[in-house]
Order: C-alpha cells, then structure tokens, then sequence
C-alpha cells in the first residue's frame, strides 16, 4: 500500500471565494494570475461551485496520449509533470483527460497541469486555513478510482445542483 | 607555427568558437582537420558538408586537402546549412 | 475519404454566402492539398486577367492530408491568390493554430471570393460559418486586433488576419497570425484588405477520421523522438535560422546595402550567436518540436520574434548593425502586417535611390528610427514616398526612372530574399525561377552549392539540384502542407512521409509520385504565369538581377565576383531542358501530358501556343 498526497475536494463546502486559485499562481508565477492556476473554480449557476483540479488518475491518459512525450509521472509525489520545453501545446493531453483539466497556459501556451507543489499543495493550506476545508490533503490509499474526480465541470455541476435543489437542480443547469 | 581557427554551428559546441592550433612541419588543410577531428570526437569531412574556408576563400578553389597553411592563416569551419 | 475532409468552404463576400462543399476525390489524388489545391482551383476558376485587389480574385486557404495530427510540424497552411505585386501566381505559408482549427472543422479548404461591402471578418466554428461586422478591429495593428479576437472568441482559436498595410492594400503586406507569423509574400494580405476581410476566426472539435488513426499516432511519437535524437537538434534549438547570419557574412552571401555587397562590417552584432545571448522566450508552430521563434526584447523593450531572413533583410541590407534595433524594425512590420523581406528590400532600394538623388526621403543606411518612419508610411500610404514605395521595388523603379530599375533586386515583382548570389548562380537559377518570384523558399541550394566547392561554376548538376529542391520543398511539402524543416535542418528521412500519409488517408503514394506531384503543380504555376502575361510572358521573367552581373563585389574575400550571363544562359537551359520545357520557359505539350495536365493545356493554348 503506497501512501501518497491527494486532493480531496468536496465542493458543497467551496464558497467559491477562490483563495486557492491566488496561492497557486503565486507559487507557480509569482504572481496573482488566476488565469494560470493549476486548480480552478468554476460556477455554471449562482451557489453551485465546482472545483477543477487534476486527479491523478491511475492510469494517467494525458501522459499516454502526449505526442512528443512531454508530460511524466512524478515517482514521489505521483503528480503529472509537464516538460514545457518538450511541449508543442498540440492539446492531445487535454482531449485525452476525461474531465478537459489541462489548460495552455495564457503565457506561452503550453500544457499546464497541477504538479502538488512538490508535495505540500498551497491551495489546501488557504483552504484550511480559511476554515473551509473545500479541498484537504490526505494521505491516500491507491484503490480509488480517481477518475471520479476527473469529470468535467458541467456534469459536476449538474449533481451538486441536484444534491442542493432535488430535481429542480436538472433544470437549473 | 599557428592558425586561427574558428568554429560555427554545431561543431562548436565541442571544439569552442574560436582556438589557436599549433602546427609542426608542412602543415596542411588535411592535418588540421585529423588534428581537429580527434580533438572533436568526430569527423570533419570535406565530403561530408564541412566548408572550410582559409582567409576567406573556399579550400576548394585553393589547392584542396592539400592545401598549404601559413603562420597566421585564418581558417574558418562552417557547417552545412539549409535554413530560411 | 479518410485524413483528407473531402470538403471545402466557399465564402462570396459580395452576396454574404458561405457554402461548404465537397470536393471531387480527383482533387486530392492528383493535387494532394494545400498549393497543389490552390493553383488547381486558381486556375479553374480565377478569370484570366482579374484584377488581383478586385472582387473577382480569389483568396485560398489551403491545408493537406497531413496537416493538424499529431505528426511533425503539420501545424501549417498555405494563403494563395493571384498577386498584386507580381501579377501571377502568389502563395505563402503560415504555421499558425489556424492551420490546425481549420482542420478542426473538417475543412480542407477555404476560397474566398467577392468584396463586402464593410469591413467584416468571417467566424468558422465548426459547421457553422458567419460573416460579422470588423468595425471595431479595422484599422487595429495585428497583434492588437488577434488580441481582441481572442478574447471574444477564446484563447485556443486559429486567427489569420491583416495589419494597416493589408487593410490599405499596400502590395507586399501578408496574412499573419500569432504575433510574427506571416505568409503570402507577393501581397495576400493586400488581397484579403481588397475584399474588406480583416481576419478569419477558426475553431473546431475534431480533425478528419484518419484511415489508421493508431498507427498514424504511433508514427507521429516515433518521429518526434527521432527528431530530437538528430545530431543537429541541440544547435538548432540555440538559434534556429539565425546561424546563417554568420554563414553567410563567412562566405560572402550576406546581404549588405541594397545587395550591393554580401559582407557587412558589423555582421557580429546581429548574429545568432548575439541573439542567443538576448533570447526571451521561444516560440513555435502547432505540433512542432523543433521550435525556430527565437523572441528578444527590441531596443524598445518590446518582444520581437526573429528569425534569419527578417534580421538580414532588415539589418545588413540596410546598415543597421545592431540587432536590438533590427528587432524594433521587425516587429513593426509584424504590427504592420507587412513582410519583412519586402520591407527590408524595398528599404533598400529607397535608401540608394535616394543616396543617388532619385528619392527625396530622410533615411540613410543603418538608420534604423528614420527606416522605421519610412516603413510607417509605407504602411498607410502616406506622402509620395510610401505611396510609391507601397507598390513594390519593380514598379516604384519603373516610376522614378533614373536607371532605379538596375538596383531593383527582385525578380518577377517579388523582392529577393536573403542571398547575395553574385557568386551563387545556382541560388540565383532558384531565386529565378522560384514560382512566386524571387523566394528562397523552393530550392535553397546555396548551402549546397559552396559545400559542393563549385561555387563559381555554372554546371547543369546545379539546375538538377534546383529542380530536385523545388519537387521536395516546393512540391511536397507545400502539398501535404507540415514544414520541411526537420528534413532539411535535421535530416529527417523523406520516406517518413509516404508512411504519414498512407496512415493518415489510407492512400499509398511512393515518394517518386509525391515528387511528379511537384512538377505537376510547377508545370501548372508556370501556365497560370504565362495565361496572364500572355504575350508579355519571356524568358527573361526566370532571370536574376542585373546587379549580380553587371556590379562585382567590391569588399571581403569574394571582391570582383559576379555572375557571368552566358554561364547563365545555360544553366537556365539546362532548367528547362530538364523540366521539359521549351526556350521560352513553357512547358510542352509532351511534359503537360506527361504529367496528367492535358485539358489545363489545351486552355492554355488558347492563350499561348504550345510546342
């Protein structure tokens, strides 16, 4: 049983105030460029936030799918790295994931995907921090289906709308 | 005896832009590029593409491999290029 | 079909109607795709004699079988119509995202004809195609125009568009895309300003099914690795094309003052070597991974992505020895959506035109602010010089007279690239008989030509060389439409591409017809230039400037070279001779036939007779 650092996310508890998305691109461009964060927060109708973040899927699509062998497996932290030199931003690795979660990045146009800090995400310390625990780091178990959690944002947002309005929740989205 | 040689593209990154390359008796384009090609870890062939130019001017509407070299001679190592 | 769409879409600005169509297999079997499709289609269907800024020229966007997967820098189109500058055939290429939306939409092609009646630009996403209002973006710089597209329409959309120069259909301006990428030389860009289109707006979901989608992936990760196992490959990724700046100041092929010479004193300061020491960023074509777009920041602290031709053109041919200067002027022909060759050349000639009394302009050689206000004006049009200028070398010298024809470089119209070739006669059989006129693009033999050590000679190898350039370079690669880079600059093998192909379409085509493909589409070049110049139409067209004949080299180790024109009389007969083509530069009936351009020949001949 390996333990690694995953991202929970439970975005009935996600407020969308978006402190996450500021710590990442402070982190990762040292500055505050929502645009080029790694984890993003979508709201497809008022109240319904979705939190769109790489899962770490098991059997990794985005890396299979990358022409030019850009993108690797990070052996400690199980993160997607991207190899910006590699990357001709041909976008394969965004069809290839089931939930569209790698973006180009506004600045030069490559595959951007969350690498976990290293190991030590920043996004989950403001979430914690702000008492909202929308998104925690665990140690987890590798027999979840991660790919669960790599749906895209408007069908996730379709079930949140139901868990909070009942069937109404199918109409509103 | 000394020559200039400079070194563009690709081959400069082993042999560096510019060296100064002591030569002995009777020295020949020829010799330079054995001496140089052992120094490189690879052949510079003539035939292979390499233009080699001393002074300015093509070995090969000199005298070739053969070629003399004088103290001083400039000798230049161009690579074969294609771009635009 | 499969890798080909099989369909084309057909915009007549006039009446505001977009169609999209399927196109006959025929098409794509003997033409394959990109020029092959636009000089077929140019000639079908293009009036004899239109006007090139006029609502009857065509606008063509043609991509290949192989553009847009996810295979070696297929990341390209090519723009084609008739040319405003040169009157015959013109095309350029562009690697742009628009290359691969366009494809995203399952189109192989679009033809644009007509002129609406405002400024508008045209919306492909998907099926569904609009022609919107442009008023909010005509009169905008090209990177601030693609800016506001993008934002309205997304990040990831293909944009292709005009600058001023093209909306005032100044006749070099290009289409450009993606702040420095530009194709269309002889003035498509003028073409697209002449119809009020200000840009065309890509975005699709999915490229063509191709025949063996598993097998073409496959091949596309191979050759990606190989690529970047090629000897070559870390050097390239230093500096890209900007090498050859110091290759040719070495053997004297730099061009320096209007061509004047081909050593420029100050040729350290603007070579790759300099510019790896200033590099910002890099920047490339969709799907490529031997990126060429080396980006410095400009003497005005602004980014410029540079490349060989544009830091010659715009920096040894006029004097500006400094390349952070150089990076200003480029950059502002960018903006302008003006191609750099062009300018740069035509800089040229207005400089020693006006050193000779000829021109009233303020501009001196390496004077880069005052270059910089002249190629302002050439943009708009502005007082009698960038009027005059705006037409192009041939024409402006025709207009000033004065003998200003002798030190207009350029051959057809088409200003010549970056070669001096006053002791190149194979680059100059190339620059003469490059089929949109003076471009290096086709056949750049001049590498070749000094390793080969028989510079100065005027042998028949050489027009063999040009003409086996021209059927790779110019024909296949234009077709298939994916750079040629990585084969020429890397050595990646030519026969990867039959392979791609058959994998992508199903369609297996050995590299000798692949080649033949390249003299059909030549052969039909050359007949479109001959029904519009009619009688007009000589030999001499496939000539190379009088300068390197009659004015020698008067510095560097190459003083007194020049080319000699019997030795060209006969390398050009040799040209033709090879080709199949008669004396004047024909192709004879025997050669249309061979190639499978009978009927094309036949109308022709109503215009022309054969032999």
């Amino acid at each position: 049983m390996e333990r690694t650092v995953w991202i929970v996310r439970d975005h009935l508890r996600c407020t969308g105030c978006r402190r996450c998305e500021i710590a990442c691109s402070l982190h990762h461009e040292g500055r505050i460029w929502p645009e080029a964060s790694r984890i993003r927060i979508f709201m497809p109708f008022p109240g319904v936030e979705v939190i769109h973040l790489c899962a770490q899927c098991d059997d990794y699509p985005c890396v299979e799918a990358c022409p030019v062998e850009a993108l690797r497996v990070d052996e400690r932290t199980k993160a997607v790295l991207v190899d910006r030199e590699k990357c001709t931003g041909c976008g394969a690795c965004i069809e290839a994931c089931p939930g569209h979660i790698p973006f180009l990045h506004p600045g030069d146009g490559k595959a951007t995907i969350c690498d976990l800090c290293g190991g030590d995400p920043e996004c989950v310390k403001v979430c914690v921090e702000a008492g909202y625990r929308a998104i925690y780091a665990v140690e987890e178990e590798v027999n979840v289906n991660r790919k669960l959690f790599a749906r895209p944002p408007l069908e996730v947002a379709q079930d949140i709308a139901v868990n909070l309005y009942g069937e109404k929740g199918l109409e509103v989205i | 005896m000394r020559v200039r040689v400079l070194v563009f593209g690709e081959l400069s990154t082993r042999l560096g832009w510019s060296l100064d390359v002591e030569m002995g008796e009777a020295p020949t384009i020829r010799g330079l590029l054995k001496l140089l090609s052992d120094r490189a870890g690879a052949s510079i062939r003539v035939d292979g593409g390499v233009t080699v130019l001393v002074n300015g001017r093509n070995v090969n509407l000199l005298g070739g491999l053969d070629t003399e070299l004088r103290d001083g001679d400039l000798v230049v190592l161009l690579p074969p290029l294609s771009g635009g | 079909m499969k890798g080909w769409s099989g369909r084309l879409l057909r915009v007549d600005l006039s009446k505001g109607k977009c169609v999209v169509e399927e196109y006959p297999a025929d098409l794509a079997m003997r033409f394959v795709g990109g020029r092959g499709f636009a000089v077929k289609l140019l000639w079908d269907e293009l009036p004899p004699g239109a006007d090139p800024l006029g609502p009857e020229n065509l606008l063509i966007i043609a991509a290949g079988p192989l553009t847009g997967y996810a295979i070696p820098s297929s990341g390209k189109l090519v723009v084609a119509s008739k040319s405003p500058l040169t009157g015959g055939y013109g095309d350029g290429n562009v690697g742009t995202r628009a290359a691969v939306q366009l494809r995203r939409c399952r189109l192989d092609a679009v033809v644009i004809k007509g002129r609406a009646e405002k400024p508008s630009y045209l919306v492909v996403e998907g099926d569904r195609v609009e022609i919107r209002d442009a008023g909010d973006l005509w009169g905008l710089d090209a990177f601030k125009a693609e800016d506001k597209l993008l934002e309205e329409h997304g990040r990831d959309v293909g944009v292709l568009l005009i600058g001023p120069s093209g909306e005032n259909q100044v006749r070099f301006a290009t289409v450009v895309s993606q702040r420095g990428r530009a194709g269309g030389r002889p003035g498509m860009g003028a073409v697209m300003g002449s119809k009020n289109l200000k840009a065309v707006v890509f975005k699709g979901d999915e490229e063509p099914e191709a025949a063996d989608p598993q097998k073409l992936r496959e091949l596309g990760r191979e050759a990606y690795r190989e690529i970047t196992e090629k000897p070559n490959y870390d050097f390239w990724r230093r500096q890209g094309t900007m090498a050859t700046i110091e290759w040719c100041q070495e053997n004297s092929t730099l061009p320096t003052y209007n061509f004047r010479e081909g050593v420029f004193d100050e040729a350290d300061a603007i070579s790759g070597s300099t510019m790896e020491r200033m590099v910002v960023k890099q920047r490339g074509c969709p799907n490529c991974n031997m990126i060429c777009g080396n980006v410095i920041e400009d003497a005005e602290g602004v980014e410029s992505e540079l490349d060989y031709e544009n830091v010659a053109m715009l920096g040894s041919n006029i004097g500006v020895g400094d390349l952070k200067k150089v990076a200003v002027l480029n950059r502002v022909c960018d903006e302008l959506g003006l191609d750099t060759i062009s300018a740069g050349n035509t800089l040229g000639f207005a400089i020693e035109a006006a050193e000779k009394g000829l021109l009233d302009i303020d501009v001196a050689w390496g004077d880069h602010e005052g270059a910089k206000r002249l190629l302002e004006d050439i943009a708009y049009r502005r007082g009698e010089a960038g009027e005059l200028l705006s037409l192009g070398v041939r024409e402006a010298a025709e207009r000033l007279g004065g003998g200003a024809s002798d030190f207009a470089i350029h051959v057809k119209g088409l200003e010549c690239s970056a070669y001096d070739c006053h002791l190149c006669p194979g680059m100059a059989l190339s620059f003469g008989t490059s089929p949109i006129g003076a471009h290096h693009k086709d056949a750049w033999v001049i590498s070749w030509e000094i390793s080969s050590g028989r510079r100065a000679e005027y042998i028949p190898e050489k027009a063999d060389k040009v003409i086996e350039f021209q059927r790779i370079r110019g024909g296949m690669f234009e077709c298939l439409v994916t750079c040629r880079f990585p084969w020429i600059e890397l050595g990646f093998e030519l026969d990867w591409y039959p392979r791609f192909l058959e994998a992508a379409t199903g369609v297996s085509m050995s590299l000798d017809e692949l080649l033949t493909l390249g003299d059909r589409v030549y052969a039909l070049i050359r007949a479109f230039w001959v029904r519009e110049y009619g009688g007009e139409w000589s030999r001499r067209m496939d000539y190379p400037p009088r300068r390197w004949f009659e004015e020698p080299l008067t510095k560097g180790p190459l003083k007194g070279a020049h080319l000699e024109l019997e030795g060209y009389d006969k390398l050009l007969q040799a040209y033709y001779d090879k080709r199949g083509w008669d004396e004047r530069g024909i192709p004879t009936r025997e050669t249309f036939r061979r190639l499978g351009l009978e009927s094309e020949a036949r109308q022709l001949e109503r215009f022309v007779e054969l032999h």
